[in-house]
């Protein structure tokens, strides 16, 4: 039976079902039992799912206009 | 921002590209110019940032004639930028952001939250935003996610940013950083924790 230890350092593994079959078996195990290990995998998981949300730097039209132009006079 | 029409096909692009189609051109740059620049940044700081991206444009455009499809068009443009990224930190071996490729800090949670059978001593707190949407609401979190993958090591930084921002299949994020699997997620997973503890400090009223 895996610690809470374990569970945590197998969490982003477990998240994205990269773990071999009986140490799946064994988190899902653990996590039955363990609301606090349940509460770390929801709060890195929804960590992980929040990040392509973050704002990405917006590219003027300005400097797209200048790397094409800067592309077509190579 | 208006709606823009979205990329053809990889192949009929890099046709449209090497046969010098200036629409085509327009479209890849506008497409990709902003996702280069964020991982050069990631990769060198933000001094280099647009020195990486410029000489990344010139590279694609010599190597276009060479592009098999092998991988997708954004995992080979990222392979080229990291390539001239990580060429660029050695020509500056001055710059600051060189040191972060090699190396790894510390995992983020410490020994200290477990007892010695390895169960929690200082378990996790509820948290008032556990959901993606609920922690992208806040302006605050999400300025402490911005402001702790910017001091990330730069190889945990690229591996997030390739992976859960850009969607990068973890086989293509490991040839671009040029590691075997394990250590890739190692790194993921290094940089997971780390954003998570940063949240949890500010949920504890601790700040970012």
């Amino acid at each position: 039976m895996l610690n809470c230890r374990q569970v945590t350092d197998r969490a982003s593994d477990y998240l994205d079902e990269a773990l071999p079959f009986g140490e799946r078996v064994q988190m899902r195990l653990h996590l039955m039992l363990c609301h606090h290990c349940r509460r770390y995998l929801r709060q890195l998981r929804a960590i992980v799912r929040a990040l392509p949300g973050l704002p990405k730097t917006a590219v003027s039209e300005d400097t797209v206009r200048q790397v094409v132009h800067r592309l077509k006079n190579q | 921002m208006p709606n823009r029409p979205s990329l053809p096909d990889d192949m009929v692009l890099v046709e449209q590209l090497l046969a010098g189609d200036e629409r085509a051109f327009t479209q890849l740059v506008r497409a990709y110019h902003g996702k280069l620049r964020y991982l050069a940044r990631a990769i060198v700081g933000e001094a280099y940032a647009d020195e990486v991206v410029q000489d990344t444009w010139l590279a694609v455009l010599k190597a276009l004639s060479g592009f098999q499809a092998r991988s997708s068009l954004k995992t080979w443009l990222f392979r080229i930028l990291s390539n001239t990224a990580i060429s660029c930190v050695r020509r500056e071996v001055r710059s600051t952001a060189a040191g972060g490729l090699t190396n790894e800090d510390v995992p983020a949670l410490p020994a200290t939250r477990f007892d010695t059978s390895g169960n929690w001593k200082t378990p996790p707190l509820p948290w008032h935003a556990e959901t993606p949407e609920a922690l992208l609401a806040s302006d605050q979190l999400r300025q402490c996610l911005e402001e702790t993958l910017a001091v990330l090591p730069a190889s945990q930084r690229m591996a997030i940013v390739l992976h859960d921002i850009e969607g990068v299949p973890m086989v293509e994020v490991c040839n671009i950083l040029a590691v075997q699997e394990t250590n890739a997620r190692v790194l993921l997973h290094r940089a997971r924790t780390r954003l998570r503890a940063v949240i949890e400090a500010y949920e504890r009223g601790q700040g970012c």
